[in-house]
């Protein structure tokens, strides 16, 4: 299924901007419930984890799509998730370059590792894993994260990545194949502590 | 049987875990987030925020970085005297940019806030330590 289109038989996300452009406010309601949720995601792994500036973006994300509305039906090119994607992208780059002027954020915000005696450890140690994840994309050039959230987070075509990102499928493969080599490179040595060692013997 | 593992190995397949628990631990938005966007998409709407007007945005954003007695959100809440008077010194000393440059804002890209954060750093010493 495209995760771009959201819920398969239901309206498309360009007739239901369609629809707020003409005054309808339920459209507006069951268009922000499908997108909001999906830039709030993106946006909190894009700034590391920073819930209120991901609720920002997605607020002024949200707001230029509304703004966009009245014009959409003339454009009618792209479809309103890429466009707010790309949108949240570009804001989430200019928070990104704003933070590192001010100060350096540490990469290593992995937790500690749980106990694995504990009957809740497994819960724990997924939570362990996805803020090593979480860590590790902190570190990547923002191209490769952006690219690495989208395709193995959001689970997004390349095509779709590539619009997103203005820029080719060839160049959207590439930056994927080396951000997910140097997640791996990040991630290899806490694979023990992570619970993995287990899986190195067998 | 030990299992050979060579440098060689697709990065995918030792990340697929990783990702799966990214995925599992998703943010959802908060019913206070889902109420400022639908109040935005109210006031644009209602023609309280221009359609089409992305220049406000920064606008707003400048008032509130500048009043910090100004509600920070909704963001285009009304500007503060403060930040009436600098936009419009911003205004009359800025030349004329390039058309370019609105498509740019239009998506959000680097160009205005870098620019903002230049007028805001010259006009206020300590812009870097606000929240």
């Amino acid at each position: 299924m495209d995760p771009l289109t959201t819920s398969t038989g239901a309206e498309p996300d360009a007739a239901l901007l369609a629809r707020y452009a003409r005054g309808d406010a339920a459209a507006a309601r069951l268009l922000a419930e499908r997108l909001a949720p999906m830039v709030l995601r993106f946006a909190t792994r894009m700034l590391g984890g920073d819930r209120a500036e991901a609720e920002d973006v997605t607020q002024e994300a949200m707001l230029r799509l509304w703004r966009q509305a009245p014009q959409w039906q003339a454009d009618g090119a792209a479809k309103p998730a890429t466009w707010v994607y790309r949108v949240a992208a570009n804001l989430c780059t200019d928070r990104l370059r704003r933070r590192a002027r001010r100060r350096h954020l540490p990469l290593e915000a992995a937790a500690d590792p749980p106990d694995p005696g504990s009957s809740a450890a497994a819960q724990i140690m997924d939570a362990t894993r996805a803020a090593a994840l979480e860590a590790a994309l902190a570190s990547l050039p923002e191209r490769q994260r952006q690219a690495v959230i989208l395709r193995h987070i959001e689970g997004l075509a390349n095509p779709e990545i590539a619009q997103i990102m203005d820029t080719g499928v060839e160049a959207v493969e590439s930056l994927l194949a080396r951000g997910k080599r140097a997640l791996q490179a990040r991630l290899a040595g806490k694979r023990p502590e992570l619970g993995y060692d287990d899986d190195e013997d067998t | 049987m030990m299992t050979m593992k060579t440098p060689e190995q697709d990065p995918a397949d030792t990340l697929a875990p990783y990702f799966a628990a990214a995925r599992a631990k998703a943010p959802a938005p908060s019913d206070e987030l889902m109420a400022r966007v639908m109040a935005d998409a109210a006031a644009v709407q209602q023609g309280r925020i221009g359609a089409g007007q992305p220049r406000a945005g920064v606008l707003a954003r400048l008032s509130a970085a500048l009043v910090p007695l100004a509600p920070r959100r909704p963001l285009a809440g009304g500007l503060g005297m403060a930040g009436v008077a600098l936009c419009g010194l911003w205004l009359g000393f800025a030349a004329p940019g390039p058309l370019g440059q609105v498509e740019a804002l239009l998506w959000g890209s680097a160009g205005p806030d870098a620019e903002l954060e230049l007028l805001l750093a010259e006009l206020t010493p300590d812009f870097g330590d606000l929240p």
